[in-house]
């Protein structure tokens, strides 16, 4: 039998990768109101191999429900740096694109992708069921096509992540 | 010899509910202190809304409280009618009324998945938060969000109800009331159930009253203290209403008291829905929102929310913008002045169902 | 109504005004603080609703107020208070009220005001490293601090 190439072995992996991420389980804001009735009967994530999960070391997802806070954020950067490889980070609501309605708050940060690599985002507040669902199957494309590559972007850029991190954390 | 030692519970925790972290000290599994530590949800809204006009502010003051986020619209156009010496139409208190009802309602099932999730009987988390979701409709469609509504606002309803929904409604209620009996048979009658909660974390009614709770908590020490019927908002004035109460004070009653007041939900909306005028006006017109200008003076609105008594202190010095709101949430105090001295000689599986119990929403408490 | 009024209009150096129905206003001088609000719940205001402060930065002035809210009697009472904002000290009423606890530990962060008494006063409660004027303080320019400390996002492409 003929030897599989590394691009060969990377496209299954990454085929099997999408049909089972895990999301950890922190609600972070607000949307993680919307984020049982996604889980359970009424629009049921698992159907799509999607569970959520405890602990940051076995999480595929890293939601970010809504705004952060600066006290959160320290909370959210260990776990986004307790998680392995591959992860993958999608900014749920308005809050997380450009501060939303909390544009003038002194505790809520404005842009997520100046602290942690996000790969997708959801806009809107708060995004319904269908549209968290929507993300989840758009992030699956990423990851089979290769292009969800926040982790690798957070390596690459480290340097500018954690002067980031530190000038709002102090 | 023992040993005592720390255990941090939150915030990112599966047993917490929301956004909270919790340190406990241990000796075994026996908790021999707990202490909050709360502003993981901090966003300054008392801030905010100092800087914002008072119509801007209606886009905030849902996002206080995530699960019911009625209660918060309805405190603040309370507040403003009252500075503004404002009265509403009668047939928006009756729609007030049946929005506040379902909210509380909606929020009630969702508890109730929530409660019995931290018990381990996932099945009831299963249909209720399925449950929820068709009150979420009925929002969706009078104003258009499942989540924030933002419907309620001073001077009556943003817009008067859609053709029709009155019906959907008392479908929703008839609905809720037969699925009241599978929840019984399946949680509140449930034997593992009353062994889990009977006896557990018990606020007695001198310590409820010392300590100052509201709400179920209260109710289920035997205290019948609600806003509804001691200072009566909207249309609570003209239905007729008990206020359930349990004299155990334990997690058992806590969750019996919500389970009767879910129903209790129901059957005002039944009431209000009957006993509305069917015509009439349900705004009464408030100034353009630039040149809105509250009269100076200072006033404190109060609503029943789900977990106590939910109020808006509110200061007006004449202009545009409130010069300070005060937001008092009830699991303020339910939080620090009663689950730490409460969760003291419990056990470690208890503490994320005794939390729940008592109904602790952190981001009432952070704002 | 109206006899309660009078029960507090007997406690020392209180200065009362009826709103409207339920509702009253009880205005003392900051020494007299703790004993009026021992008295009011003597004469029945069991629960403290909330206590807070407003920032009267035109008079220089803090203003500290209680509402409190008795079953009995079904009226919301309010304690109202001045103090300096110069080195603004309160004492602690959780002796009395023990939910007081809580909300003065959110007072003495949110706008600097040292609280006797409360060994949890000046302790982080909400924020963490904060390290400017206390935010609820009306001279704190939110605007301002956010820009100074976040980035907003302008347009599209602009990070990395």
């Amino acid at each position: 039998m003929e030897k599989m190439t590394e691009e060969q072995v990377k496209s299954i992996a990454n085929m099997l990768r999408k049909r089972s991420l895990w999301m950890i389980h922190y609600c972070t804001g607000c949307g993680a109101m919307e984020l049982p009735p996604t889980m359970t009967s009424r629009y049921d994530m698992e159907r799509f191999g999607l569970a959520p999960y405890v602990t940051s070391r076995q999480a595929d997802i890293l939601l970010i429900t809504g705004y952060l806070n600066v006290k959160t954020l320290r909370r959210v950067i260990t776990v986004y740096e307790q998680m392995l490889d591959p992860k993958y980070v999608i900014g749920f609501g308005s809050c997380t694109l450009n501060g939303g309605v909390y544009w003038d708050s002194y505790a809520v940060i404005k842009q997520l992708d100046r602290y942690i690599p996000a790969d997708l985002y959801i806009a809107g507040c708060m995004p319904r069921p269908e549209a968290v669902i929507s993300a989840f199957r758009h992030l699956m494309e990423l990851i089979d096509s290769g292009k969800a590559d926040g982790y690798k972007r957070y390596k690459r850029n480290l340097a500018y992540y954690k002067e980031n991190q530190r000038k709002v954390l102090g | 010899m023992s040993k005592s030692y720390e255990l941090f519970i939150g915030p990112n925790h599966p047993g917490i509910p929301g956004n909270f972290s919790l340190k406990i000290e241990l000796e075994g599994d026996t908790v021999i202190s707990a202490k909050g530590d709360p502003g993981y949800l901090h966003r300054a809204f008392e801030k905010a809304m100092e800087g914002r006009y008072y119509i801007q502010n209606l886009a905030l003051i849902p996002r206080i409280c995530v699960p019911e986020p009625d209660i918060n619209e309805a405190a603040y156009a309370m507040a403003v009618e009252d500075l503004m010496g404002v009265e509403i139409p009668e047939r928006a208190k009756y729609i007030r009324t049946i929005v506040l009802e379902l909210a509380r309602a909606a929020n009630y099932t969702f508890w109730m998945g929530g409660f019995a999730g931290t018990l381990g009987l996932y099945t009831l988390a299963q249909w209720s938060f399925g449950d929820r979701d068709y009150a979420l409709d009925l929002f969706a469609e009078i104003c258009g969000a499942r989540v924030y509504h933002m419907y309620i606002w001073p001077g009556g309803v943003r817009r008067d109800l859609p053709p029709g929904w009155e019906d959907k409604l008392l479908g929703y209620v008839k609905y809720m009331k037969e699925r009241l009996i599978d929840y019984d048979n399946i949680f509140f009658k449930n034997v593992m159930f009353k062994y889990r909660t009977k006896g557990i974390a018990v606020v007695t009614k001198e310590q409820a009253i010392e300590w100052g709770a509201t709400g179920p908590i209260l109710k289920a020490a035997g205290v019948a203290q609600d806003v509804r019927k001691d200072d009566p908002y909207a249309a609570y004035e003209y239905l007729d209403f008990e206020i359930p109460t349990l004299t155990d004070g334990d997690s058992w009653s806590r969750a019996m008291i919500r389970r009767w007041e879910l129903e209790n939900s129901l059957n005002i909306i039944e009431q209000a829905v009957k006993k509305m005028p069917k015509k009439g006006p349900v705004w009464e017109k408030m100034p353009n929102p630039l040149k809105w200008y509250v009269p100076e003076g200072e006033t404190y609105a109060k609503v029943e929310s789900a977990r106590g008594e939910h109020g808006f202190y509110m200061v007006s010095d004449g202009t545009g913008k409130p010069y300070r709101v005060a937001v008092r949430g009830a699991s303020h105090t339910h939080m620090f002045t009663i689950a730490e001295k409460v969760l003291i000689g419990q056990r470690l599986a208890d503490v994320s169902h005794i939390l729940v119990s008592l109904d602790v929403c952190p981001p009432e408490i952070d704002r | 109504m109206m006899d309660i009024v009078d029960k507090i209009k007997g406690i020392e150096g209180v200065k009362v005004t009826v709103q409207r129905e339920n509702r009253i206003f009880v205005d003392v001088s900051e020494d007299k603080v703790i004993s009026t609000l021992y008295n009011m719940k003597l004469i029945g205001f069991h629960q403290l609703s909330v206590q807070n402060v407003i920032d009267r930065i035109k008079d220089n002035k803090f203003e500290i107020f209680y509402v409190l809210y008795s079953r009995e009697y079904k009226i919301n009472a309010i304690v109202r208070t001045w103090i300096d904002r110069e080195n603004p000290v309160i004492k602690t009423a959780d002796k009395i009220y023990p939910s007081a606890h809580t909300w003065e530990r959110e007072i003495s962060e949110m706008f600097g005001i040292k609280v006797d008494g409360n060994e949890d006063s000046g302790k982080p409660f909400i924020l963490e490293n904060w390290k400017d004027l206390p935010p609820m303080r009306k001279d704190f320019d939110s605007v301002k601090y956010s820009s100074e400390h976040f980035v907003f996002r302008h347009s599209e492409g602009e990070n990395e």
